[in-house]
């Protein structure tokens, strides 16, 4: 019995999806910190201290976390109660399913099933959260909610389109839609080398998706206070604050794999090396995190109508001319 | 507007139609991250407002009722409490309208320190205009290093008053404090400190791609409009006017130092940024020459001193000014204003005496109230995005305009 049970726990499945979660609250908790802290190092603060001071205040997070599990839940009375409820736990789900085709190490992954179109499938699933948000605005039944769920359905028409161009580039040029095969070929040069314009199409619409700054349109402050999420608190608040910091680590994966070469260098099929490899893996897609977060202490919010321009004429040329560099390279 | 729970709904509002159009009616405040202690209430037509009603007055403290029941010198705490960023310049013009009926002078080293003071409260409202607008396009780094660097300033108020946003340090014929030797080392220090970092403030909020793309043609007020609408300071320095009440109603040392009256024409949100930028400049300007050229003296004028016993006179203003005769001081009937150019605009007081302890009536016209016409005239037709650019553009301050 306790044979069968330990041979679950060290199944592949199980133990990379606990393996990955583990991880995943790590990047998470040290993401928010390190953008806050980041941000109070650039404009002359302290940042969160006071939580944890000896290690410089990173469970602050924490603390908020304990304190929005306790606070009242809220639900209004015009709302779609249903959907209201719902909305949040689909759209962290939907953000941490993607993660089970994501490809740490040669042997750690969770499922093979569909690994053939895994970027596809956790690409789909990622994209799918901006219906959810849309969904979450419409249920509140606020006004800032409603123009924030549609400014979310409208970006999503800006970067949608770029984000799959500059994806479906890399695998034009690994002929491969499974990411075990698409790290394999990038053994000589990383897929940012290869083509650097996906690559920048790539980053641009994915601080579209996750709403980060400049493009932190949809929960814009400015005027629409917390845009989908205004009338979310306790639980569902925290499930949609997360939720897009999730997307972002998912996002951040599937980057490191498709063009900073996943666990490259490292490789090899032994325990060791797969322990390396998802080190490898994380310390790369915990970068492009960073990069991310960063934007935050040096941007203000881009105007709608600009953003969407950019996206249409700006991305969206950025991104067929990925295209184009990977029909090259597969005519060539 | 009366409205029924069940008809609030999203559904039900947006289907009344003018024009054939669907629009949505949002309440901006007065509970929202940008819109202040007041409420604008916005008809959207899609992504454009095409109908802008302001609604203040939520941080009314019938400060000119108040004036009615105070002393004349227990008014000026009051008075500067309307706007904190702009402390001396709200007292300056209150004190120059009891000045006005007391007929009494102004020593010249209390006009140079008023002059320097009311340039500090100037850079000190600017920053904190500058800071608030930054965080209302969403650049939380402009915000704070704009506000780190009024932290700076409040702290020499500190130095030399006492205090570090309620100064109090007008007084009718004088100066009340006189500043410790190292306050003017550390305002140069200041000053030198601030104009390097108002360069990386530009670079960073104002020439950055993104917040230019937010601020240049948006909230367009034309010359002619700002001018009939009342617009005043930014507002309609912003636009081309070139009206400025420290050069053209000549009061304080303003006409004894070289400085320009900064105007930019492009009456956008931007233009009235620069407007800002290039006063705090023009202010570090002041300042130093004002600060060369300071006379030594007493802190008050020769008609507030005559009043004491000469025995009492070179203590009466050695480095406080100590005047009794304030709480006792009966201003024969009459009335008389003052005006003074502060970090928003215009301030207005006119004050009416009856010969009594207090005064009769305190009329006070503000700079945030003069331009929330402009204001909502340039909200009109632009995008809800830009809302909050054109607020913090105008830098309308509620407790100010509600008085």
């Amino acid at each position: 019995m306790v044979e069968v049970i330990i041979d679950i726990l060290i199944s592949r499945p199980v133990f990379t999806f606990v393996l990955v979660l583990v991880v995943l609250l790590l990047v998470i908790l040290t993401a928010i910190w390190a953008e806050r802290k980041i941000a109070a190092r650039v404009q002359m603060r302290v940042g969160p201290y006071h939580i944890s001071p000896r290690i410089g205040g990173w469970m602050q997070l924490m603390a908020d976390g304990l304190r929005f599990t306790f606070q009242e839940l809220i639900i209004p009375r015009d709302s779609d109660r249903l959907l209201y409820v719902l909305g949040p736990p689909i759209l962290f789900t939907l953000v941490i399913v993607p993660l089970a085709w994501m490809p740490y190490a040669p042997n750690l992954y969770i499922t093979g099933l569909g690994m053939d179109v895994g970027v596809l499938l956790a690409l789909g699933i990622l994209m799918l959260s901006a219906i959810v948000i849309s969904m979450i605005g419409w249920a509140s039944n606020d006004r800032f909610a409603y123009i924030g769920a549609a400014r979310e359905a409208l970006l999503t028409s800006g970067y949608e389109i770029p984000l799959f161009l500059s994806v479906f580039s890399m695998v034009l040029i690994y002929e491969t839609a499974n990411p075990l095969e698409a790290v394999a070929r990038q053994s000589a040069l990383p897929g940012a080398i290869l083509n650097p314009i996906a690559f920048l199409a790539y980053l641009i619409s994915v601080a579209i998706a996750t709403s980060r700054f400049p493009f932190e349109i949809a929960d814009y402050e400015g005027d629409v206070v917390l845009g989908p999420y205004t009338e979310y608190s306790s639980v569902t608040f925290m499930l949609n604050m997360a939720g897009p910091y999730v997307a972002l680590y998912g996002y951040s994966v599937l980057g490191a794999v498709l063009f900073l070469g996943g666990w490259l260098p490292a490789g090899g099929g032994s325990l060791m090396y797969n322990v390396i490899g998802f080190i490898v893996t994380n310390i790369k897609a915990f970068i492009l995190v960073m990069f991310m977060v960063f934007l935050r202490s040096i941007m203000p919010v881009l105007r709608l109508d600009h953003a969407m321009l950019f996206s249409w004429k700006g991305l969206f040329a950025l991104s067929i001319a990925g295209l184009l560099v990977s029909v090259a390279y597969m005519v060539i | 507007m009366a409205m029924r729970m069940e008809d609030y709904g999203l559904v039900l509002k947006e289907e009344p139609a003018r024009g054939g159009r669907r629009t949505l009616e949002i309440f901006y405040g007065p509970q929202h991250p940008s819109s202040g202690h007041m409420r604008i209430i916005l008809e959207v037509d899609g992504d454009i407002i095409v109908g802008i009603q302001p609604d203040p007055g939520y941080v009314h403290r019938t400060m000119e009722k108040l004036g009615e029941t105070r002393i004349y010198v227990h008014n000026i705490p009051l008075f500067e409490r309307m706007s904190l960023p702009d402390a001396i310049n709200v007292t300056w013009a209150y004190v120059m309208a009891v000045e006005r009926l007391l007929d009494l002078d102004v020593s010249p080293r209390a006009e140079y320190l008023r002059t320097i003071f009311a340039e500090l409260s100037r850079i000190s409202t600017h920053l904190y205009d500058l800071g608030l607008h930054a965080i209302m396009i969403g650049s939380s780094t402009g915000f704070m290093w704009a506000y780190g660097l009024r932290e700076l300033l409040v702290d020499l108020w500190a130095v030399s008053t006492g205090s570090r946003t309620t100064p109090s340090t007008i007084v009718p014929g004088g100066f009340r404090f006189a500043p410790p030797k190292a306050f003017y080392e550390k305002v140069l220090g200041y000053l030198d400190f601030l104009e390097r970092k108002l360069d990386e403030l530009v670079r960073l909020v104002i020439k950055n791609p993104v917040g230019y793309s937010r601020l240049k043609d948006v909230g367009y007020v034309s010359r002619d409009e700002a001018a009939k609408l009342g617009a005043t300071g930014p507002g309609a320095r912003g636009s081309g006017i070139d009206y400025d009440m420290r050069r053209d109603l000549r009061y304080g040392v303003y006409d004894q130092v070289e400085w320009n009256v900064v105007v930019e024409d492009g009456g956008d949100s931007l233009a009235r940024t620069m407007v800002r930028i290039g006063e705090m400049r023009e202010s570090a300007r002041i300042i130093r020459q004002a600060i060369k050229d300071i006379p030594e003296g007493a802190l008050a004028g020769h008609k507030m001193l005559e009043r004491i016993p000469p025995n009492l006179r070179p203590r009466a203003t050695d480095d406080q000014v100590r005047f009794t005769q304030y709480l006792t001081m009966r201003v024969p009937p009459g009335e008389a204003h003052g005006m003074t150019e502060g970090g928003r605009g215009r301030y207005f007081f006119h004050v009416v005496s009856d010969d009594s302890l207090k005064p009769y009536r305190v009329r006070i016209s503000t700079p945030s109230w003069q331009n929330l016409r402009a204001f909502m005239r340039a909200c009109l037709g632009s995008r809800l995005m830009d809302l909050p650019a054109i607020y913090g553009s105008f830098g309308y301050f509620p407790p100010e305009a509600d008085r």
